[in-house]
């Protein structure tokens, strides 16, 4: 969650200059042998649970966009966020997901749209 | 079971369990730790079953190559209250690595470190015997593992291993540990720790799982195994089969056996010993068979006992197969087989191999070697039919012996044997039932009653037919503990055994007997009772209880015409050289052996008696010998020796012909032999003997060359040979040569002993020559020298040439009787010694010239020659003249023949003795002599009375007057003066 400014850092890029909205997803990640078992309850296996930032970016400058795009284009990630379970800021390796840049009014001022991109943690979280 | 809190087994089995996996290892001295995040799946598994070892396995998916060889660990945990929880799966061997291109990935396969005895077995070095346990021990030792049992008394921890089972056999250590468990009823496996450990099945369930732990597919329980009531040993393509069983077991549940097939250990004749263990740790073992998939346990381990419960129903299992996968999730397979089915023919298998009756099959893959052999035993006789078998060779072995001894045994303190032979007894074991076979030790506040009397602990043998008693005296109290533990005594004459084995003590402080910690041995100094022929009563004296067997020497057919036992058997053993066939009967000492040997070069029959019936060829380069029936047809008979009574041939040809008689015509040959030739007309041209008897032998010569005449009586030549005399006898007189020395020449005119040279004559003891035997017969004793002695007529020593001498020389020593004097040559009168003067030297003049007998003054008189003289002073010629007037004169006669005229004068000595003055002049010398009528003898030879005389040296004599002279004329010169002062004075 958010509590200031610096609550989200990716690759030591504070992106709270930059968005507009961050979500916050605590996924859970089910084994295979998930199911239930002969007494009929649920059984399985909880690989872990895996956190998955969507952040809402805002309209960025051509300036802007060139510094960040490296970070979300590479596999990897490293990424600070604040932890409410662990009430800390907390590290994580993650990967992105796909993420477009829309630009409107091609001819004249050309300007890019706000986008939408999630940060998954690539480890349960410990 | 693995080590766990209940919180884990909670955990596993909940919903939305978090697991999680380690692996640590060692790479280059530096710990390296493999997480999930590293490892893509992690299986352990294993599969197991009773009585075998178990290799656990481990795969794993790992991100991460690890070495080949490289030890690792693996944990598996699951999350518990926020922290994980793990259980030690133990130490595994990286066996091998493959990458899996795909996903980038290795594929680990790897086992726990009984993979170390999948290597063909060696020598352990161990000294056998060697017990199970240490045999164990020294196997993990050769593994470079620890054996956790080894100071555990597991089953039969303590059976002896005889011999080296495996070395040269095609098995691993790890089939050895099988066979180890076989033989431990036992599942032999590695613990977390890697050391080895004897699993064994406990009856009671660890831990029961419910449906909460099953997957909803693939769970399958039903048939039930057991309970195992049978332990079957089984050898030689499970044809020779002991077993041992739980009757009543069997009775109530049906036959369920576990088969041990071709055991090394349990594979020879005390393999019944193994069994009774063996069926008390696996009697009543029963579980389910099933197969069903688990959500995840995890923490049952090998040989855990588990229940399922599935609805109202209960299933005991046994965890003997298992695979754990462990990925994202967790599954667990786990299965029990059914025991491979064995039914055995129990018509045809027996409880141990050491009955009486035997039939076994031993098939020994070690030494490649398989025995067989059936026997029946009765009272008196054991017969053995035995075949063995190797890879070069067959034999086969039919024996019967027969036992001499009767026994008998009895719980009740007596027992009695008939028809016993003189004899000490072959065997006793004595033992109590319920009650101590001792002395009755009464304690300090024991008041003895009428009716108690003191125990004792004899053994006696009465002989009921001659009503003799022989008592054995037990050395020791045997004391009773329960039905299995009690002292026992055993006598063994065969092995000279006394002894007592001691297993129960008796405690003071509780007045019980109490088991002892060790059994204890006692040997005694053996003890011999002569028991005589007859029946006997042996009893326990003063047990009604108590159990006594006895053995004695039994009288019957074997007995009395044998000495000892009669042993008959026959073998037959065939190897790729030969084929040996032998029958032999042994009775007492003396065996009688007949054998038929086969080789390729030869066909050897040996016995006492050799019976073939029909007609017999003998066929060898291209002749044969035929016999048949009492007939012998051959080319030609070589023989040392051919006994017949009648030989009859047209042409019989012999090199030595040894017969009693040979009735011949004419009997031509080259030699002939013999030791007596008798015939009425011998002719020879030669004749070549070592004796020739004939009553006349005449013959124109006879040619001696190296030979002895030895005859007893014969005449050659005129020449009489007696034994051990030559004689010759006739007209001109007799010559006779005797054996003992003695030549006697008796010619009637006188013999001559001539020889052409210088004559020699050696006598080393005495040389006499005399022409009468009056004192030199060859009885005679005469002294060393040479004596000529003439009895009759001059002995007469001389010589014809004027130019040579006649020397008497005498080298005789002072000390010699003859020559008390010196050298000397005696002239004695007669035949003794009595005086020296007694003979006399006729000198005989030539003509008118006188011959005079000289002595040879020498230089005895010379001054250099004496020392300490002493001038004669008046004194000593007075008592010269005093002597000489007290001597009286005599004429007198010797009594004995000592002069040829006896009639002598002088003076006698025994006077002289008695005066002062004579032993300054005079020296007597005392003889003895012995006296025999007119004879007289000094040589000491001679019988008769014993004189004592004494005689004087008449050199003394000489010597005596001249002083008396000296002194005379002293006297007279003394006169002369006198008579001229008188004459002056006138």
């Amino acid at each position: 969650m958010f509590i200031d400014k610096n609550s989200l850092i990716v690759n030591n890029i504070n992106l709270g200059n930059y968005i507009v909205e961050a979500r916050y997803g605590y996924n859970k990640l089910w084994s295979n042998d998930s199911g239930r078992n002969l007494a009929g309850v649920q059984s399985g296996t909880l690989v872990g649970i895996f956190p998955k930032i969507i952040v809402q970016f805002r309209k960025l400058t051509q300036e802007e966009l060139e510094t960040l795009t490296p970070i979300l284009d590479s596999a990897r990630q490293t990424v600070q966020y604040y932890d409410p379970n662990k009430k800390t800021m907390t590290t994580m390796t993650t990967y992105t997901g796909d993420y477009e840049v829309i630009n409107k009014g091609i001819v004249g001022h050309v300007k890019n749209e706000g986008f939408q991109i999630s940060f998954i943690s690539t480890k349960r979280r410990a | 079971m693995k080590v766990h809190t209940n919180r884990f087994k909670e955990e596993i089995s909940s919903f939305g369990r978090q697991i999680d996996s380690i692996i640590t290892y060692k790479l280059n001295g530096v710990t390296q730790t493999l997480t999930s995040e590293n490892l893509n799946g992690v299986t352990p598994t294993y599969q197991g079953a009773i009585l075998k070892s178990v290799m656990k396995q481990l795969d794993v998916d790992s991100n991460i190559d690890i070495p080949i060889g490289t030890s690792l660990n693996y944990k598996f945990g699951v999350l518990v209250d926020g922290s994980f929880e793990y259980l030690n799966f133990g130490n595994y061997i990286v066996f091998s690595s493959e990458k899996q291109e795909d996903t980038r990935s290795y594929k680990l396969t790897c086992y726990d470190k009984m993979l170390f005895s999948m290597l063909d077995n060696v020598d352990l070095g161990v000294t056998y015997p060697i017990s199970v346990r240490d045999y164990l021990k020294a196997l993990c030792n050769k593994l470079g593992l620890v054996f956790k049992n080894a100071n555990d008394n597991f089953v039969n921890y303590n059976r002896m291993i005889k011999k080296e089972l495996y070395v040269g056999l095609e098995y691993t250590f790890r089939d050895i540990f099988d066979e180890l468990a076989q033989v431990t009823a036992s599942t032999i496996c590695l613990n977390e720790n890697d050391e080895v450990e004897l699993r064994y099945i406990s009856n009671t369930a660890v831990d029961t799982i419910d449906e909460g732990y099953l997957k909803d597919i693939n769970i399958n329980f039903g048939e039930k195994y057991g309970p195992i009531n049978s332990i079957v040993l089984s050898r030689s393509g499970e044809s020779d089969n002991v077993y041992l069983q739980d009757e009543e077991s069997v009775q109530a549940n049906g036959l369920c056996e576990l088969k041990i097939v071709d055991n090394q250990i349990m594979n020879w004749n005390d393999r019944s010993d193994y069994l009774p263990e063996i069926l008390e740790q696996l009697d009543g073992l029963e579980y389910y068979i099933n197969d069903f998939v688990s959500t995840g346990i995890a923490y049952l381990d090998l040989c855990d006992r588990y229940n399922v419960k599935i609805g109202d129903n209960t299933y005991s299992c046994i965890m003997l197969n298992d695979e754990l996968e462990v990925t994202q999730g967790l599954v667990e397979n786990i299965h029990t087989d059914m025991p491979e089915e064995t039914k055995t023919d129990y018509t045809k298998a027996d409880k141990t191999d050491r009955k009486i009756n035997q039939t076994y099959l031993i098939v020994d893959k070690q030494n490649q070697t398989i025995e067989s052999v059936v026997s029946q035993t009765t009272e008196q006789n054991k017969k053995i039919a035995k075949i063995s078998q190797t890879v070069d060779e067959l034999n086969s072995k039919i024996s019967d012996m027969a036992d001499i001894t009767t026994s008998g045994e009895s719980s009740y303190g007596s027992i009695n044997l008939a028809e016993v032979n003189e004899s000490e007894p072959i065997a006793i074991k004595v033992h109590p039932i319920e009650e101590d076979i001792s002395y009755l030790y009464p304690s300090d506040f024991l008041y003895p009653s009428d009716d108690l009397y003191s125990k004792s602990r004899t053994i006696r043998f009465t002989n009921t037919k001659t009503n003799e008693i022989f008592d054995l005296e037990l050395p020791d109290d045997l004391l009773y503990y329960d039905n299995e533990h009690y002292d026992e005594f055993i006598l063994n004459y065969d092995s000279q055994t006394f002894q007592v084995i001691k297993r129960v003590g008796y405690d003071i402080e509780t007045n019980k007997n109490v088991l002892l910690p060790k059994e204890k041995i006692i040997n005694y100094e053996y003890v011999q009772v002569p028991l005589t022929s007859g029946d006997y009563t042996i009893e326990l004296l003063g047990y009604t209880i108590g159990y006594i067997y006895c053995q004695l020497m039994a009288s019957n057919i074997y007995t009395t015409q044998f000495a000892t036992k009669v042993e008959l058997s026959s073998s037959i053993s065939q190897t790729k050289e030969e084929i040996n066939l032998e029958v032999s009967k042994k009775v007492g000492k003396n065996e009688v052996i007949s054998s038929i040997n086969l080789t390729s070069e030869a066909a050897t029959i040996q016995a006492s008696k050799v019976n073939i019936s029909g007609v017999i060829n003998a066929i060898n380069n291209n002749t044969s010998t035929t016999i048949n029936g009492n007939k012998i047809t051959t080319g030609t008979i070589t023989a040392n020796q051919v006994s017949s009574d009648i030989i009859t041939t047209t042409n019989f040809s012999a090199q030595n012909i040894n017969a009693n008689k040979i009735t011949s015509g004419t009997l031509s040959t080259d030699r002939l032999e013999s030791k007596v030739i008798t015939t009425d007309n011998f002719s020879a041209q030669n004749i070549n003997a070592d004796k020739i008897t004939a009553g006349t032998l005449s013959a124109a010569n006879i040619s001696l060359k190296n030979v002895r005449l030895t005859p007893t009586s014969s005449k050659i030549g005129g020449w009489t040979i007696n034994s051990n005399q030559l004689l010759s006898s006739n007209s001109t007189g007799n010559s006779t040569i005797n054996a003992n020395g003695e030549i006697y020449f008796y010619p009637t005119k006188g013999g001559i002993l001539g020889l052409n040279n210088a004559f020699r004559c050696k006598g080393p003891n005495g040389i006499a020559i005399y022409n009468d035997k009056p004192n030199y017969g060859t009885s005679d004793t005469i002294n060393a020298g040479i004596s000529i002695m003439g009895d009759s007529g001059n002995v007469t020593i001389g010589n014809r040439t004027s130019a040579n001498s006649v020397n008497i020389r005498s080298y005789c020593s002072e000390s010699t009787r003859a020559n008390p004097e010196g050298r000397c040559i005696l002239l004695a009168s007669a035949s003794n010694t009595f005086l020296w003067a007694g003979g006399q030297i006729w000198a005989e003049g030539n003509n008118l010239a006188n011959s005079k007998v000289k002595t040879d003054a020498g230089s005895s008189s010379s001054r250099n020659v004496k020392t300490n003289f002493k001038k004669f002073n008046q004194e000593k010629y007075d008592k010269a003249l005093s002597l000489l007037n007290k001597m009286d004169l005599y004429d007198y006669d010797y009594k004995y023949n000592i002069y040829k005229n006896p009639h002598k004068y002088g003076f006698i000595i025994d006077e002289l003795e008695e005066y002062e003055e004579t032993k300054d002049f005079f020296e007597f010398e005392e003889y003895n002599a012995t006296v025999d009528g007119e004879k007289i003898d000094f040589s000491g030879t001679q019988k008769g009375t014993q004189l004592k005389t004494k005689n004087y040296d008449s050199d003394v004599l000489d010597k005596y007057m001249l002083t008396c002279i000296k002194a005379l004329q002293n006297k007279i010169e003394v006169l002369e003066n006198r008579i001229k002062e008188l004459e002056s004075d006138k």
